[in-house]
């Protein structure tokens, strides 16, 4: 009786839906909102508005806060439509199908439009990666010891199963499989979460809101076609089994064929790995003190055999690099130091806004739900752990980047425990204006900092064009001079190659050789070991040059005018936005 | 194999045939299956052995448990030097089919009708689920 009448405990709420509907409704419209009809149709409503908001929509006018630039109020409704529904429809307790049909449909939305949008491969990494895969499709192995991209032959594994499913697939590369990979990955990541989330609390509340917080604060952009990509769904994976009960032996073959697949894709992920397992035991959370053993030394030897050749002459990078815990951040803040322009700085400060408003708002998680005892004392230790990767590398300028991806989940799910009430019983009105206020201060920031650099990133159907015809009519053996690296280069034959990226001269020279910049790349292609080669100058590379510090002004319209009154040099291949460069002296065809 | 049974295999080898006839006419049908299967197939089996009982978390371990099968099955064929997609695509079904395969024998039970042994299809896993009053929906593990 006492449990009944006592103001702090509440009946627990059937799961299986809402409250039984009068047989007569006070209002019509009683009865049309409580039906889920409307809460189905609200999503495929978002979609369509979504749809029309950028419809006629061009990527070239991207300007400096990227696919923001294109927003429409259609888009902004539509979004407002999606996640406000999602939150109307936890509130109502919907089933989960309906939930996981809105955030299906947001992440369809969000991570499918620049695809559909602009009909190319985006980001210069995802074709690089491309180009590995390519080796392996057309070598039927890695080497090792190779020049260019030797940590990629030493990881392989995303490559290897990259190049199967390629192959598998009938496509002649892999480039409109990565297109679509951020899809793909955004999507089982939502199931690996869901997994993992539901190991820690069976609140169906905290897990469904925990994703949509992860959805709306990961904005790193880590899930392009990559191995740190397939190496975090995996390690969602393996965190969600290891809070899960169940006999140790039963745990060990699946726990070890994860790591094995983790260990040989990726090199920053096992470290991460390792620490989660490591706590995950130390906490009692999973049973076993073997595992964190079994762990390290599957890593340690991929390590010591597969990447031998990587790991050895590197070995002293790695050293140099642990416990310099500034100077490993700094890496990652020295990156946007350069940009001055406000768009720059607001796509930065987006970020850097949700990434302060999720800390504040699970910290608060934390301290509402701090009688929870192992649940909240687990969540909290994998939301900090991240923290001690900036111990132990710099990633190169990305490690402040990879720890907040890290600690996302976590984050996601303590920012859940403080919207829900301390009990931690239903979704009133108040938790899901909590809810929504969190929302809306982070979505902002979320989308500024994962659409805030598309400008770049996006590269056209031209600049692909140009790009591929450089590397299907080089020679082996040329020389590829690229005003920058951010274009989409290196996806074809990238080891038959040398490579010179103009932006990446050094300072001092660069002044002296831009004064007649025709005259020093001719003295370039004249180099006897080369077979010939090309200059590539793109929109993308200038786009990127200009957003840096590194060059002056105008360094690459500078080249390419030069280029295009030189004597020595001819154009081989020119689209709208990208042109091509042979040396007349040397014949560079094959 | 009851009627239920048959239909359901029925429907799933008629489907299956449909897709590979679509593969094999439509461009964007092919990639669209391999994905589907490289990422879902060969762990389903797997996953279903840890009695999970939920089908999301089923369906989360199916894609991890298949992806680290496309993994290691392509990094043995390119650090091995032998590459070979139909090989490994014969090795990510044999994965498949061994996901189905019963690992061990056990006694019938003594309710069970049939005598002697039978194979035993399930993972000898501790049901990961703790068992919640129904509409319980807080379960907070401490």
């Amino acid at each position: 009786m006492k449990l009944q009448h006592g103001p702090a405990v509440q009946t627990p709420r059937a799961p299986q839906g809402p409250p039984a509907s009068p047989a007569y409704p006070a209002h019509w419209w009683d009865a049309v909102f409580r039906r889920d009809t409307v809460f189905v149709a609200l999503p495929f409503v978002a979609a369509a508005l979504w749809t029309l908001g950028f419809r006629g929509a061009d990527p070239r006018n991207m300007g400096a806060l990227g696919l923001l630039d294109l927003f429409t109020p259609l888009t902004v409704l539509a979004l407002i439509l999606l996640l406000g529904g999602f939150l109307a429809s936890l509130h109502l307790h919907k089933p989960e199908w309906l939930l996981a049909t809105y955030l299906v449909v947001y992440i369809a939305l969000i991570h499918g439009t620049p695809p559909v949008l602009y009909g190319t491969l985006r980001y210069s990494w995802a074709y690089k990666h491309v180009g590995i895969v390519d080796y392996i499709m057309r070598n039927g192995s890695v080497d090792p010891g190779i020049g260019v991209g030797q940590i990629y032959h030493n990881w392989l594994g995303f490559f290897a199963g990259g190049a199967l499913l390629t192959e598998l697939s009938g496509q002649p590369d892999a480039l409109s499989i990565a297109s679509w990979a951020p899809v793909a990955f955004n999507l089982l990541n939502l199931v690996a979460l869901r997994f993992l989330f539901r190991g820690l609390t069976r609140n169906r509340t905290v897990v469904w809101m925990a994703l949509m917080f992860f959805l709306v604060i990961n904005w790193v952009g880590q899930d392009y076609y990559s191995p740190q990509a397939m190496a975090y769904l995996l390690y969602l994976g393996l965190i969600g089994l290891m809070l899960r009960r169940m006999k140790r032996r039963v745990m060990v073959v699946p726990f070890a064929v994860i790591v094995a697949a983790i260990a040989v894709s990726h090199q920053i992920t096992p470290m991460m790995m390792l620490l989660a397992v490591i706590a995950l035991v130390a906490l009692r959370r999973t049973p076993g003190w073997y595992l964190p053993w079994l762990a390290a030394a599957i890593i340690v030897a991929w390590a010591l055999t597969g990447a031998l050749s990587y790991t050895f002459p590197n070995l002293m990078d790695l050293i140099s690099q642990f416990g310099n815990v500034v100077g490993n951040a700094d890496q990652t803040l020295a990156k946007s130091s350069g940009q001055t322009s406000v768009g720059d700085l607001q796509v930065i400060w987006g970020g850097r806004m949700t990434v302060f408003v999720s800390g504040v708002v699970a910290l608060i998680g934390v301290w509402r739900q701090r009688r929870t005892g192992t649940l909240i004392l687990t969540t909290s230790t994998l939301m900090v752990l991240p923290g001690v990767l900036v111990l132990t590398t710099g990633f190169g300028g990305e490690v402040l980047f990879r720890a907040f991806l890290f600690a996302a989940p976590f984050i996601a799910f303590l920012q859940a425990q403080a919207c829900i009430p301390r009990n931690g019983r239903g979704f009133a009105v108040r938790s899901l204006v909590a809810a929504a206020i969190i929302t809306a201060m982070v979505l902002p920031g979320f989308l500024l900092g994962y659409y805030g650099k598309e400008r770049q990133n996006y590269f056209t159907p031209g600049e692909v064009a140009a790009s591929r015809w450089a590397y299907t009519h080089a020679a082996p053996h040329s020389l590829l001079v690229e005003g920058s690296t951010n274009y989409p280069g290196r996806f074809i034959d990238y080891e038959k190659f040398t490579y010179v990226s103009l932006d990446l001269e050094p300072g001092d020279s660069t002044k002296v050789w831009l004064k007649d910049p025709a005259a020093t790349l001719a003295g370039w292609f004249s180099d006897p070991k080369y077979a010939g080669g090309y200059v590539i100058i793109t929109r993308g590379q200038k786009i990127a040059v200009e957003s840096g510090e590194a060059m002056p002004p105008g360094f690459l319209d500078t080249i390419e005018e030069a280029l295009r009154r030189s004597k020595s040099f001819t154009v081989a291949y020119q689209t709208r936005d990208a042109t091509v460069f042979a040396p007349v002296q040397r014949a560079a065809g094959r | 194999m009851n009627e239920r049974g048959i239909l359901k295999t029925g429907a799933v080898v008629v489907a299956v045939a449909l897709l590979l006839v679509l593969a094999a006419e439509t461009d964007w049908v092919r990639p669209l299956c391999a994905a589907a299967f490289c990422l879902l197939v060969p762990g389903y089996g797997w996953a279903r052995r840890m009695h999970l009982k939920d089908k999301g978390d089923t369906l989360a371990l199916s894609a991890v448990f298949s992806i680290c099968a496309t993994v290691a099955v392509g990094t043995v064929m390119a650090v091995g030097r032998w590459w070979s997609p139909w090989t490994g695509f014969a090795a990510l079904l044999l994965i498949t089919l061994c996901g189905f395969i019963p690992l061990r024998r056990t006694e019938a039970g003594s309710n069970d009708s049939e005598k002697g042994f039978r194979w035993h299809l399930e993972f000898p896993a501790q049901a990961p689920e703790p068992n919640l009053r129904p509409g319980d929906e807080t379960g907070e593990k401490r």
